[in-house]
This record gives C-alpha cells, structure tokens and sequence, in this order.
C-alpha cells in the first residue's frame, strides 16, 4: 500500500472539500487527484486595478459593462460580497499577496511595501520553487510591493513590458528594482510632483511629453490609455496581446500574476466603447455629498461614471478575447483562472476616486470570479470574503503550506464553507506612520449583512456608520445610531481587532 | 596636442565644478529633506540611506555633464576666448545654465501643461547666455567676485565628492550582487 505524503494528503483535503460543497468541482478534483504532484493545476491571477464590482453588469450593474465576464462567469465561481484589503493599490495588493491586512503588513502609505519581516511571506515564495512564478504589475504602485518579494519571482515583466512608450529608470536596475523605483522613478525623476533633478529631470520630462505627444491614438478618441502618474502608454490591443501570447507558453506548472493598469484613471475607452453609455437613459442614484469628499457636483459624477464604465466594457471587450484564445490553447482545463481588483472607484457621494477616506462599498467592494480547472458551470457566494483570503485558498489547493501569518481563511467552495458572521476589514491610513498605532485611518468592517465604518483622526471626535447591506445596498440609511444594540456590538469588535492590530506599535 | 593643451588644470576646474555641486546637489538635497518625513514613514533608515544613495549618483552624473560644457568651450575655442579665463567664464556659465534649468523646474507641475516653449527656447538662451559670458567677464569687479566666490566654494567639494564615491560604490554594490 502507497504511503499518502504531506502534500497529497492537503491536495485531497483541499480538493475533496469544494467537492462536497459544489459538486461540479468534483471532475476537476478526482481527475487532478489522480494525476499526482506532477500534474499540479496552473494560477493565474488577473487583477484589474481599480475595477469596482459595483460597475459590473457580472455584479447585477444596469449597464452592460461585462458581457464577457458574464460570459466567464458561466463557468466560475461568483463571489458577491468579496472585499478589498485597502482602498487603493499599495495595501490592496499587499492584502492579496500576503493574506495579511494593511494593519499587519503595513502596507499603509503611498510608495510604500510590506514590513521586512513579512516579506519572505509572499504568495510567490508560498508556491514554491515547483512553480514558475512571474509576475507582470503594470501598475508602479503595485511595483512597489511585488518588487519586494522579486527574489520568490522567476520571470518579473516590467511595468512598460507590451506598452507603447516608457521612461521607467527602474527597468535598468534589475537587482533592485525596489529602491531604484523609489529613488529614480518616484523622486529623482517624478512625474506626479517636480523631479529631484534639476537637469536630468526636466530633461526626461521633455522627452517623455515630446514622444508622448507623437504616439498615435488611432482607435483611442481621448487618447491613448496610460498610468497617471508614472511615464508609460500603452493600448489595449498590445497589452492583452501580449498576455494572450504570454501564457500558452510558459513552463508548466506555472504561477502569473498579471496586475493590470486598467481601469485605473485617466479613462480611455476604445473606439467601440467610446460614448457607448452617453444618453443610455440610466441614472445612478444622487446621494448626499459626504463631508470628506471633494465635493464634486452630481453632473461631474455622472459623466466621470459614465467614461469608466466605457472604459470598462473596453476592458472586457479585450479579456473576452483573452479568454477565448486561452480557451482554444486548453488553458482553462488545466488552470485556476482568478479575475479580481485591488480595490474598487466611487462617484457618489462628492467623490469621483477611490484615494479617499470613505469607504463605501463603491470602493472596497471588488470583484472575485474563480474558474477552476475543467469547470463547467457557475456557483455564487454570498458570505464575506476579502483579498486576504486568496493565499491561503491558492496554497490549498496546489497542496503548499500556508504561510502561518495569513489573516485570511479559504474561500467558500474552493475549500472553506460560507460563513456569514465572519468579520472581514479594509484599511485606509495612507496618512498614518505604518509603524505606529493607527491615529488617522477609516476601517470598514463586514459582518454578515452589516458593514460599519469608522473614521478616526479626521475629526475632533470619532465617527461610526452603520449600514445593512440586505435592506440597504446603497448605503445611504446610516443606522447607528438607530441600532444601538447592534452598532455597540460591532462598534467593539471593530475596535478590539484594531487594538490588536496596533498593540505592536504602543510605545 | 595645443588642443589638449586648453584642457583646465584640475585648480581651473575645482572652482567651477564647485559652483555646479552647490546648486545640483543642492536643489535635490532640498528635495530629498523634503521627502525625509513622509519617506520615515514607512522607511529604514538604510532605506533611506539607499534613496540619498541614488541621489548622489544622479547628481554626479548631472554635475559631470555639466562640467563637459565649459571644458569643451575651452578646448574648441581658441585660448584667449576661454581657457585664459576658464574660472570667471566657466563660473559664468554655468551660473546662468543652472538659472535656466531652475526656471525651467519652477514651471514643471502637474497642474499645467508641460512648458515646451522653454525646451524651445534653450538655443536661442544658450546663445545669449554665451553673449553674457563673454561681456560679463570684463567686468573686473564681477571677475574677481566669481573668483572669490567659487574658490570659498571649493570646500564643499571635500565633502560632495567623496560621499558621492561612497554613494556609487553602495548603488553598484546593491545591482552587482
């Protein structure tokens, strides 16, 4: 009789668990149980930045912004409720790279990363060196947290790989990607403030504006899409391209994580889509300026809403394609398959971006699709889940260890089981010092149909809301102080948690 | 060989190239103090040592280009329209060089767009500039001013130039192993 390893042993547990729960999953379990650790399933991980769940029609938005994702969600698994680690890019992708909340891995502030003794950590380390990991983060802010774990990472795609035009200084130090980004391309030579240099600087800004000014934007009406604040164009076309061509060949089994600029502002729809929602006759509801917020008005609201949503089904449009191909080079019948964001975008409210305080659901609440290998048909959960949970889910089920840090638990269906009263967070203190206690932060909080948010330090006085997502999807009755019973309970758990979290840092 | 015989001698090249250390290095030291609270933050203090590390490097390599420009003025122009006059002229130049390039910086923000017509214009500045440098140099006082000056400024130097090696050692240690 064969001895059953370690690592068996957790793929049969990882495997027979969705199989009980879902049994759809079940042909993809026993074929890849019978195929031994030489057949371990592929992962990739697409993340769109910036793609609210709440602007996609796969998500019940009126607007048909997802067709294609509609269509990939017919063989996924849906979840509804699934939460950002952070409100913008740098905890979001460290929340989903670690399994660890933005208050564990202080992955808080703008150009920031995670704590060094987290590092070693990573999701790309936790695979293993069985597995070919590369990670293509498109986003710079998201190159600032994956080029810290670039020792765990096989083949790392710069952030111009299949753009259109680059002045990236960092793509020149390979072996330390991490502090050239934050001295060269966040500093010396910054686009988003004046650069540190005083010849240089100017110099490659000329540069840069001149050849930008030159590109082509056939197929583009508002121009060619790009990073706001870093130097780098690209269209969608060339992008999804090269991705499309990316995959089929690399070494098998193999771990990708795509982390792609789009959605992400400015908004460049493609021709297609350009207009494509102007006088489509649906209106989002107005709600009350917040008193944090910008205060933009309603009309700016709207035609900001409407250019992301095109930009969106633009979006779409291109993975529709990506799909197909990978779905013609058999790529989903031996691939783990994860569509998700980093975090999501508002236009409501007074507020039109998503590096805001509020935490309403516009912004946190991300997208989740997983397709397990040789799925077939579709399975929704309703119960909370958050980025953190990914890892830990992931090394399940390629039979790895999870990282004894992660904060995250396995997604219903692919190994855990829904659990509505489980509490899961997001943080936001890009203002806070990411090495002490949280004094100026929001952290918002899901427990069953409940979310209450707390705002501290931006005040003379703390604040709560309390909303009941069942009843109120739009949050806009703030039930606090109208539920003082459930408010005080959730209010203490919040806090106990924070306080934990913060411990660490009490001097 | 008169050609490399117009090449400053290091006590020609000291005062001018002084004159460029103050205000490159400068500039960016500004900057870089600027950026130290939000950089402590989330930041070692190796972390840090590693962004000023680069930093150095940048501006060695700025202040290197730089210098270039007087030294080739003085070895294609004929002794007496430069080389005779390497300090005052060279300090000259670059004084007003760095004055432009600070103009041009002073106009570079996110919130307007990007100002071209300055790049544009760098000829036809760099023109006047080479105009003014060899008009201001006959003025005796002014010449022994800029003299005076860039010579006091020489000691910076003793400091600049070798946290700027320490500086490159560290940034190619860092991309070599």
């Amino acid at each position: 009789m064969s001895k059953i390893s370690r690592r068996s042993f957790l793929k049969l547990v990882g495997a027979a668990a969705p199989a009980v729960l879902f049994p759809a999953v079940t042909s993809w379990a026993e074929k890849n149980l019978n195929q031994g650790d030489s057949s371990k399933p592929n992962v990739i991980i697409l993340l769109l930045d910036a793609m609210s769940a709440t602007n996609l029609s796969v998500y019940g938005y009126p607007r048909p912004t997802t067709t294609n994702l509609e269509r990939f969600a017919d063989h996924a698994t849906v979840y509804h409720s699934h939460y950002s680690g952070g409100n913008y890019t740098i905890p979001g992708t460290a929340s989903l790279l670690t399994g660890t909340y933005p208050w564990t891995s202080r992955a808080l502030n703008y150009s920031a990363g995670v704590k060094a003794d987290l590092i070693g950590d990573n999701i790309f380390g936790a695979f293993g060196e069985d597995y070919h990991r590369l990670a293509f983060p498109q986003s710079m802010m998201a190159n600032f947290v994956v080029s810290q774990f670039q020792d765990d990472i096989n083949t790392f795609l710069p952030a111009d790989a299949f753009g259109k035009l680059n002045f990236l200084l960092n793509d020149y130090f390979p072996k330390d990607r991490n502090m050239a980004l934050r001295a060269l391309d966040d500093f010396m030579f910054q686009m988003q403030a004046k650069p540190a240099s005083l010849v240089l600087g100017p110099l490659q800004w000329s540069l840069y504006y001149r050849d930008s000014a030159r590109l082509a934007t056939k197929g583009y009406p508002m121009g060619l899409p790009h990073n706001s604040t870093y130097p780098i164009y690209f269209n969608l076309e060339d992008l999804f391209g090269g991705i499309t061509s990316l995959i089929p060949a690399l070494p098998q089994p193999f771990f990708t994580y795509l982390h792609l600029y789009p959605p992400h502002a400015p908004y460049r729809a493609s021709e297609r889509f350009d207009s494509k929602f102007v006088g489509d006759g649906w209106w989002p509801n107005a709600k009350p300026v917040h008193r944090f917020s910008d205060g933009f008005s309603e009309t700016k609201l709207t035609s900001t809403r409407r250019r992301y949503d095109e930009y969106i089904a633009s979006l779409d449009w291109e993975i529709g394609k990506l799909f197909d191909a990978w779905e013609a080079e058999g790529v989903f019948e031996n691939s783990y398959v994860i569509v998700t964001s980093d975090h999501g975008e508002m236009f409501e409210r007074g507020e039109a971006r998503h590096t805001t305080a509020l935490l309403y659901d516009p912004v946190v609440h991300i997208p989740l699709l997983i397709s397990a290998p040789g799925q077939k048909i579709r399975h929704d959960v309703h119960a909370p889940t958050n980025a953190v949970d990914v890892l830990p889910t992931l090394m399940q089920l390629t039979g790895n260890s999870i990282p004894t840090q992660t904060e995250g638990k396995l997604l219903p269906g692919l190994g855990g089981v829904e659990d509505f009263e489980r509490s899961t967070f997001t943080v936001e203190a890009k203002r806070n010092p990411a090495y002490a206690p949280l004094t100026k932060a929001t952290v918002a909080m899901r427990k069953g149909t409940y979310k209450l948010i707390y705002y501290t330090g931006y005040e003379a006085q703390d604040s709560f809301e309390l909303y009941d997502l069942a009843e109120d999807g739009e949050e806009l009755r703030d039930l606090y102080p109208e539920a003082p019973e459930i408010a005080k309970k959730l209010r203490e758990e919040l806090l106990e948690t924070l306080l934990a979290a913060d411990t660490p840092y009490i001097k | 060989m008169r050609f490399l015989s117009r090449f400053p001698s290091l006590k020609q090249l000291a005062p001018v190239y002084s004159v460029i250390v103050i205000v490159v290095y400068g500039f960016s030291m500004i900057r870089f103090f600027w950026r130290v609270p939000s950089l402590a933050n989330y930041s070692t203090i190796g972390q840090i040592g590693v962004v000023f590390s680069y930093m150095l490097t940048v501006n060695l390599i700025e202040s290197l280009i730089l210098i270039s420009a007087p030294i080739l003025l003085s070895l294609f122009l004929p002794s007496r329209c430069f080389f005779e006059q390497f300090v005052v002229k060279g300090v000259l130049l670059v004084s007003m060089g760095l004055g432009y390039a600070y103009y041009i910086a002073g106009h570079i923000n996110t919130e307007e767009p990007f100002p071209y017509e300055l790049f544009r214009l760098s000829p036809v500045v760099l023109a006047v500039i080479l105009l003014l440098v060899f008009l201001l140099a006959r003025i005796k006082f002014l010449k022994r001013f800029l003299e005076w000056l860039a010579e006091q400024l020489q000691v910076f130097l003793l400091l600049s130039i070798p946290l700027s090696l320490v500086a490159v050692v560290v940034v190619l240690l860092r991309n070599i192993f």
